[in-house]
């Protein structure tokens, strides 16, 4: 399936010059492609984009950092599910640009930019500018909803939807190499986030503590270049999270 | 020799006194006949990564994998357990897509005799084009008091392999076909390349067309081996095929600028002149009226070759 795809230099021109207030239009001439075949229904972004500006108008009235991670739980199931990517899509930093940056450009500034709309402006990694696609936020967003997608559950995405942290999410589950095993990415939800139905952000180990959690990102780590988590059962993966843990500090 | 290089042995110091240095060095061999191919008309690749040729980025994987461990005997005997105790296990890892998944596994002694590819349903979901690893790794696959007393706990890699399959750094942007040139063929045995411009193509307007309907690029089957070869050095950095594509698609975009009748709109990504346009007005900065000379400028057609170097990256 094609998609479309943008430049860094396209899409940071675009964000700047909308920034300061004039309708810039990108050019069909500067838009690239990935894949081939069909090109891929832009119709089910602009859905999705619908659906996120209802959940954001929606949503309580509380601090940045809890507004942020209440809006994510939601968001991230609607981006995985509503954008039904191809793997060539998913996998394309240039394709994430172009979504970013030309149908969900609201939805960034939105949620990385001051929320009040009074503060600075999110950066532009967060539209995946001039970095890899972990940092493009809808791709964060679609990535948290990959990575412990559930399909042996009637709700696929219980887990990705339980009220959490996004930099559990970057710098726990996306970012480094052990949480590709979506086994152990699903056990560390379940192990950090335990209540399933909790309203506000309950940490099993601490969060910012450096004997916390972060401690134990260190420590998968490192295990993780002698041990090979994707043949682990979920019950030895989470025995092993319970050992690796017992010293560590929580919330 | 580069085979052994890249293999990972990690077994700890044993904690029993037993030394560990014979088993190192069993390990250090044991994987080194291992093979790996990316398409079912491929050969083995020679070393353990293959970049995908332009024709191949869209192409769906369909790896195969020769799996065959040295010494499992002496293996199993100097570290005390059974072929049960130790597996091999095949598993995939994509780096744009984030996956890390188990493929397949084997008891030790009970590897496929026969060269083994993965369903294709277990692949599908990782069709993204782009570079992705395959891990073929020894692991303790069962609790032993024995290997637990040398440190060797559940789910321990002994020892692995990866092979990676690296996309093209710059795709194709002509359709592509690898062809036997001489012999019955209107082309020469030793050309490597031509252009071959199909027959709806010969109206006025043909650059006005999608790039697939306008022509296909020919390029010499004797020369894949070595392109292919050249192409899996690593601190080549994909010259060869660079080099190359930047010749074809100097040949192509001179031929539209000196032909076209009529300069595309700035909207039309579609067909060959609109293409042609978009990349050459981006990377010059030159409005579009301005690009159609750079066919003409002189007949080294130096400027238009250095935009394409730019564009294709040829020169890091």
């Amino acid at each position: 399936m094609r998609g479309k795809t943008l430049t860094n230099e396209v899409a940071r021109l675009a964000v700047t010059e909308r920034r300061q207030g004039r309708a810039y239009k990108v050019l069909d001439s500067s838009v690239g492609n990935v894949g081939e075949g069909e090109f891929w229904d832009e119709s089910k972004a602009e859905r999705a984009a619908v659906k996120l500006r209802a959940l954001k108008s929606g949503l309580p009235e509380v601090g940045k950092i809890l507004k942020g991670n209440i809006f994510d739980k939601d968001a991230c199931r609607i981006v995985h599910e509503t954008l039904a990517l191809p793997p060539n899509l998913a996998a394309s930093e240039g394709f994430w640009r172009w979504l970013a940056v030309e149908k969900f450009g609201d939805i960034i500034e939105f949620r990385n930019g001051d929320l009040s709309g009074s503060g600075p402006p999110a950066h532009l990694a967060n539209y995946g500018i001039d970095t890899r696609a972990e940092y493009n936020r809808l791709a964060i967003l679609w990535f948290r909803a990959d990575m412990a997608y559930d399909g042996d559950s009637d709700d696929p995405y219980h887990l990705a939807a339980r009220l959490s942290s996004t930099d559990f999410w970057e710098s726990g589950v996306i970012r480094p190499r052990y949480g590709w095993c979506r086994n152990l990415a699903r056990e560390l939800v379940r192990f950090q986030y335990r209540d399933p139905y909790s309203s506000t952000v309950k940490n099993y180990l601490h969060l910012t503590n450096e004997n916390g959690i972060r401690e134990l990102y260190k420590r998968l780590r490192r295990l993780h270049s002698t041990v090979s988590f994707e043949y682990m059962s979920d019950e030895e993966i989470r025995d092993m999270l319970e050992e690796k843990s017992s010293d560590l500090r929580r919330s | 020799m580069r085979a052994r290089r890249r293999e990972r042995r990690l077994i700890p110091p044993f904690g029993d006194g037993s030394s560990p240095h014979g088993i190192f060095r069993l390990l250090g061999s044991a994987l080194a006949k291992c093979r790996f191919a990316p398409f079912p008309n491929r050969g083995w690749v020679d070393g353990e990564t293959y970049t995908l040729n332009p024709l191949e980025v869209n192409t769906p994987l369909e790896p195969r994998l020769d799996i065959v461990v040295d010494g499992i005997e002496d293996l199993t005997d100097r570290l005390g357990v059974s072929g049960g105790d130790l597996s091999v296990g095949v598993s995939v890892r994509s780096r744009h897509l984030k996956r890390y998944d188990a493929l397949e596994q084997w008891r030790i002694d009970a590897l496929p005799a026969e060269p083994w590819s993965p369903s294709p349903n277990k692949l599908g979901h990782l069709q993204s084009g782009r570079g992705i690893d395959f891990i073929v790794a020894i692991r303790v696959s069962r609790n032993s008091t024995r290997l637990a007393r040398l440190g060797l706990e559940l789910g321990k890699v002994l020892c692995r392999r990866e092979f990676s399959i690296r996309e093209s750094v710059d795709t194709s942007t002509f359709p592509f076909e690898w062809v036997e040139f001489g012999g019955d063929s209107e082309y020469p045995r030793e050309l490597l390349w031509a252009i071959r411009w199909n027959d709806s193509a010969d109206d006025e307007d043909r650059f006005s067309r999608p790039v697939h309907e306008v022509l296909t690029v020919l390029v010499n089957k004797r020369a894949e081996r070595s392109l292919t070869d050249m192409g899996a050095v690593r601190s080549a950095g994909d010259l060869a095929w660079k080099m190359l594509a930047a010749e074809i698609t100097t040949q192509i975009w001179s031929d539209v600028l000196a032909n076209i009748e009529e300069e595309p709109n700035e909207d039309d990504t579609e067909t060959l002149a609109g293409q042609v346009f978009a990349h050459l007005s981006r990377a010059s900065g030159k409005p579009y009226a301005e690009i159609e000379g750079l066919a003409d400028q002189d007949d080294s057609l130096a400027e238009l070759r250095a935009l394409i170097a730019k564009i294709l990256r040829v020169v890091a």
